[in-house]
């Protein structure tokens, strides 16, 4: 029996080849898209589950009010962990961890300093760290890490340090100036970690880079608390207990901070704190590419139901036959859906292959090391496996039900009962959701280009055009002059500027200030831009009122933006003469007021901005130069660049790729929802062509019978445009609300946004309506344009 | 064998009832060759696939070998007709994707028959039919009067009691209508009861009764020698 039924299949196969490649291609694409979804979703949501005590992990973090806003960060004080071992003894484990994703290492090798530029994560840790996580030593003991001026490598880095060398005992230099002994070689850590690590420095190293261990004050992002508690203890009693706790260490900013404890499995998917990582991925994203994937796969299996159904006619007589002969519906049943699996299983394979073959430009592209080996992975099998079933039963259970329920009588004479054609049926109702799909696909696809668009093209305040950023590893006076003067020599450097940061910049500096606007002393929260009188021009930023502050190494004067005097209920010009205290300064006058800029990216609003000038806080120089001679210019600069600093390595951006940058997630988002629009999109036209072709054929003889009655090939066009534009319209009436509803809830990520407007509607429309009218319009004319007296003969 | 009481078929739509069949009442004896005769739109074939079971009545009672068929559920009437009735038909209808030899197989499949039995009774009828040499062509490669042939082999391969025919011969030319029309007459001198519907007064000259329908009902039914069937 199964022989005999597969052999139909096979040749039915080969007879109908359009009809099986339509088919094979649709399922396969739609298997694909899920595959890979499949693929991704898994690898984002195994993050660092490869812990022993991943359950019980937690990691300590702060909300903060400024200004009435809350902001949350994933840094916690220094000593937050040393306190915390000494006041509950109930935890297990806790450690602090300073992270920096960069560093310079400096290493004798044969006679000879070699440098590195370390960008895999260079991190100071306490030995605790290696009980809390599992990131297993292969040489070495974790607890060598309590003496200072130690460090772990990892397998790859020393072997790049040290090829064919045992690296126990040697010395490297960390940014030129702290020596460091090898004390371990660590396992590489796995991809799906957030805690990227190469280099593993003891934390009591931490002081020789400047950083201050007994600052309860000062709030870094990159400095982490982690703690193990035991197996039934409660994360929230022991919350409950921090402000109390706090108090006694740091009295000033109970009120202001609160400490939070985040499990690590929400690490990987909370944006709010971020991650060692720099990547987070939202559970909704995660949601809402499922949803794709399955939407994606539901047009394919709609595709498909379409087409089956669309040849029930051709295949009515062999039901017909099987009945006379004496098989019963159950049978019937089994036959087509065995049928379905054979094209579903050509289908599996197939999309198994391209996958294979899209892995790894996705790979790249996402920037996600996935591993792909279908035979030795039984999950992605029993995955593959159960999609396979799930599309035979999705797209084969209902044409396979249709077709066993025709009467014999009936289906001999080539007459199935069928719905009348102007009734509104199933296969009506499954193109509309198809159009809901594609439709609301488009438009999300629009929205999210024109965002961009809108990102790219918006006036930020400030000039990105022609800066190239570069690194200021000192900042000494005479360094910084000598390397001012050297640049400027060449006439294709337009000007300098040293600063904390450029213009726009991830990097946020925020501090209180007080005033005494309305007598008595108040705080203020502004944004802190410490840069040398050149920033102004350098970055074109333009001066409302008053002038530029005065070079200096020092703070004298300040320059605002017009959202700090904004805040505090002034008119740029009336703040101007306003004094402000920072720190133990005394207070200072505001002498200008610069127009409003973006000084991080467009998600966030502009906030109150401080500009002054202090040495001591540069960290970046700002090159204007002539983008003619771009080419020469960089050459000059890192001349200059290697001349001030030889213990450093060059590197440089372009302002606007920093800024570009801030917008790579969104790049990212924007690209895969072209690219699943397409899909559906390619998808819904197999499945138009399918009912088109359906239509035609159940037509013919209306069709013959107008033409012979006089109808121009026009009129019959319009007899089948006619009844897609509804399904177009009635399919728009749903997408276009679903689809405003979900992107506007996007749009709110964004500070900066566009308005969904009439046009973005109009567009998604016009686009479905012309994709369908190409698709649809082959078939129809071919209808059109057919003689009467053929399609007539039959009747 | 067969007890057809006051069968109507009618097919409604919102407006009108078409009737098909109007009361007719009839019974066939096992061993006879009944012919059902009548012009276009009669009802013949209705009344065939009726008794073949591919169609049921919207009332009236059938008793097949005294089951009532009127009663049984589709599987039931299935299970009744795999093992008991042959049809023939015009179009002959046989799997365009299967070989005459895979034709042959699919009723025994359906009555789960064993492979090797199966292969024996396939080889058999091919040989009674003198077909063996194109077993494994394709319908579409065979002339119509062996598709015809091939049809009343696959047919007969359940050693049916019974064989509804549905102008068997009007397809074909007059040479292979005579050739058919022989091979039913052997086999209901064998013992199988046929039922055949033809426009054809020389086919229904082979039947020992005619029944003649007029817009859906039976206006005669005679012996063929009292009917006098014209010799032309």
């Amino acid at each position: 029996m199964f022989k005999n039924y597969l052999i139909t299949a096979l040749r039915r196969l080969r007879y109908n080849r359009s009809y099986a490649v339509i088919n094979v291609l649709g399922l396969a694409l739609g298997m694909t898209c899920c595959l890979l979804i499949f693929l991704i979703i898994r690898h984002e949501s195994g993050f660092d589950r490869f812990h022993r005590h991943f359950e019980r992990i937690y990691r300590v973090v702060t909300d903060e009010t400024i200004n009435d806003k809350s902001t949350h960060t994933s840094g916690s004080p220094i000593p937050f962990a040393a306190a915390l071992r000494n006041d509950f003894p109930q935890i297990e484990k806790a450690a602090v961890s300073l992270y920096n994703q960069e560093g310079l290492f400096s290493l004798e090798r044969e006679g000879q300093v070699r440098r590195f530029q370390e960008n895999r994560g260079v991190v100071f840790v306490e030995p605790a760290f290696f009980e809390i996580f599992d990131f297993p030593w292969l040489i070495g003991d974790p607890n060598s890490l309590a003496e200072p001026n130690t460090v772990a490598l990892t397998e790859d880095l020393a072997a790049k340090f040290f090829p064919g060398e045992d690296p126990l005992g040697k010395t490297i230099r960390l940014d030129s100036q702290i020596d460091l002994k090898i004390t371990g070689v660590a396992k590489n850590p796995p991809a799906q970690s957030d805690f990227p690590f190469s280099a593993m420095i003891s934390f009591k190293t931490a002081p020789q880079s400047g950083y201050d261990l007994d600052s309860w004050g000062h709030l870094m992002s990159n400095v982490h608390t982690y703690l193990l508690l035991p197996p039934g203890e409660s994360a929230q009693a022991l919350e409950s207990q921090f402000p109390a706790f706090t108090e006694k260490y740091y009295r000033d900013d109970v009120a202001r901070r609160r400490y939070r404890l985040q499990t690590l499995s929400d690490l990987h998917f909370n944006p709010r704190y971020g991650n060692y990582g720099d990547r987070t991925i939202s559970k909704t994203t995660l949601w809402a590419l499922g949803l794709i994937g399955f939407l994606l796969l539901l047009a394919a299996c709609i595709n498909f139901i379409n087409m089956a159904t669309a040849q029930a006619l051709q295949r009515a007589r062999e039901v017909g036959v099987r009945k006379v002969l004496g098989a019963f519906r159950g049978q019937l049943v089994g036959q087509f859906l065995g049928e379905t699996f054979l094209i579903v299983l050509f289908a599996a394979l197939f999309s198994l292959a391209l996958t294979e073959l899209l892995l790894p430009s996705l790979k790249t592209y996402l920037g996600l090391n996935i591993p792909f080996h279908p035979l030795q992975d039984a999950r992605l099998l029993g995955f593959t496996a159960t999609l396979a079933a799930a599309v035979t039963l999705l797209a084969g259970l209902y044409p396979a039900l249709i077709l066993s329920r025709f009467t014999p009588a009936l289906a001999l004479k080539n007459k199935p009962a069928a719905p009348a054609s102007g009734a509104f049926n199933l296969r009506r109702a499954l193109v509309i959701f198809q159009f809901i799909i594609c439709q609301m696909l488009i438009i999300a696809t629009i929205i999210v280009s024109w965002q961009l668009d809108y990102f790219r093209n918006k006036d930020l305040g400030f000039d990105q055009e022609a800066v190239v950023i570069t690194p200021l590893p000192r900042n000494d006076a005479a360094v910084l002059s000598a390397l001012r003067n050297e640049l400027l020599r060449d006439s294709r450097i337009h000007n300098v500027s040293f600063s904390f940061s450029s213009a726009a910049s991830g990097i946020r500096w925020d501090s209180n200030l007080q005033h005494t606007l309305n007598g008595a002393e108040e705080d203020f929260v502004s944004d802190l831009k410490f840069a040398d009188a050149s920033y102004l021009p350098v970055y074109g930023l333009k001066l409302v009122t008053g002038r530029n502050y005065t070079e200096s190494d020092t703070i004298s004067e300040w320059v605002v933006n017009e959202t700090f005097a904004r805040k505090l209920g002034l008119t740029p010009d009336e703040i101007v003469g306003k004094t402000f205290k920072l720190g133990g300064r005394p207070y200072l006058p505001v002498v200008g007021v610069v127009r409003d800029f973006n000084a991080t990216s467009l998600h966030e609003e502009i906030r109150p901005c401080l500009l002054a000038a202090r040495r001591q806080s540069y960290y970046e120089a700002g090159v204007k130069i002539d983008l003619h001679n771009a080419k020469e210019a960089l050459r000059h600069i890192e001349t200059c660049w290697n001349a001030a600093f030889p213990d450093f390595l060059y590197s440089y951006q372009f302002l606007d790729e920093r800024v570009a940058r801030f917008y790579q997630e969104e790049q990212k988002t924007a690209q895969l929802f072209r690219v699943f629009s397409g899909t559906t999109i390619f998808i819904g036209c197999l499945g138009l062509l399918g009912l088109v072709s359906f239509m035609a054929a159940r037509r013919t003889k209306e069709v013959g019978v107008r033409k012979v009655l006089g109808a121009s090939v026009g009129n019959i066009l319009m007899l089948f445009g006619k009844e897609f534009a509804l399904l177009i319209l009635i399919a728009f009436a749903v997408a276009a609300p679903a689809a405003y509803y979900v992107m506007n809830g996007w749009l709110q990520d964004f500070a900066y946004r566009i308005q969904v407007g009439a046009g973005v509607f109009a567009l998604a429309l016009g686009i479905t309506a012309l994709i369908a009218a190409l698709t649809v319009g082959y078939k129809a004319l071919r209808a059109a344009l057919a003689n009467p007296v053929e399609s007539l003969r039959y009747e | 064998m067969i007890r057809l009481k006051n069968i109507f078929k009618y097919y409604s739509n919102k407006f009108v009832k078409t009737y098909v069949l109007q009361d007719n009442s009839l019974e066939i004896r096992e061993g006879e060759f009944v012919t059902i005769m009548g012009p276009s739109g009669a009802g013949k074939s209705t009344l065939l696939h009726i008794m073949g079971m591919l169609d049921s009545p919207s009332s009236g009672e059938y008793y097949f070998y005294g089951e009532p068929v009127h009663r049984l559920g589709e599987k039931q009437r299935t299970e009744l007709h795999k093992r008991r009735i042959g049809f023939v038909f015009q179009s002959y209808h046989l799997i365009d994707e299967l070989t005459v030899y895979e034709n042959l197989e699919t009723p025994l499949l359906y009555q789960k028959v064993k492979a090797g039995e199966r292969k024996s009774m396939v080889a058999e009828i091919l040989d009674r039919f003198h077909m063996a040499a194109k077993k494994d062509l394709f319908p579409q490669q065979l002339s119509g009067g062996q598709q015809q042939l091939a049809a009343i082999a696959r047919a007969l391969i359940i050693q049916p009691k019974l064989i509804l025919a549905d102008e068997p011969t009007g397809n074909l030319n007059s040479r292979q209508g005579e050739e058919i029309m022989q091979v039913f007459k052997q086999l209901n001198e064998a013992g199988t009861t046929i039922v055949q519907v033809t426009h054809s007064e020389r086919n229904a000259a082979y039947s020992e009764r005619i029944i003649h329908l007029l817009d859906g009902r039976i206006v005669e039914d005679a012996p063929v020698s009292l009917v006098g069937v014209a010799g032309e």
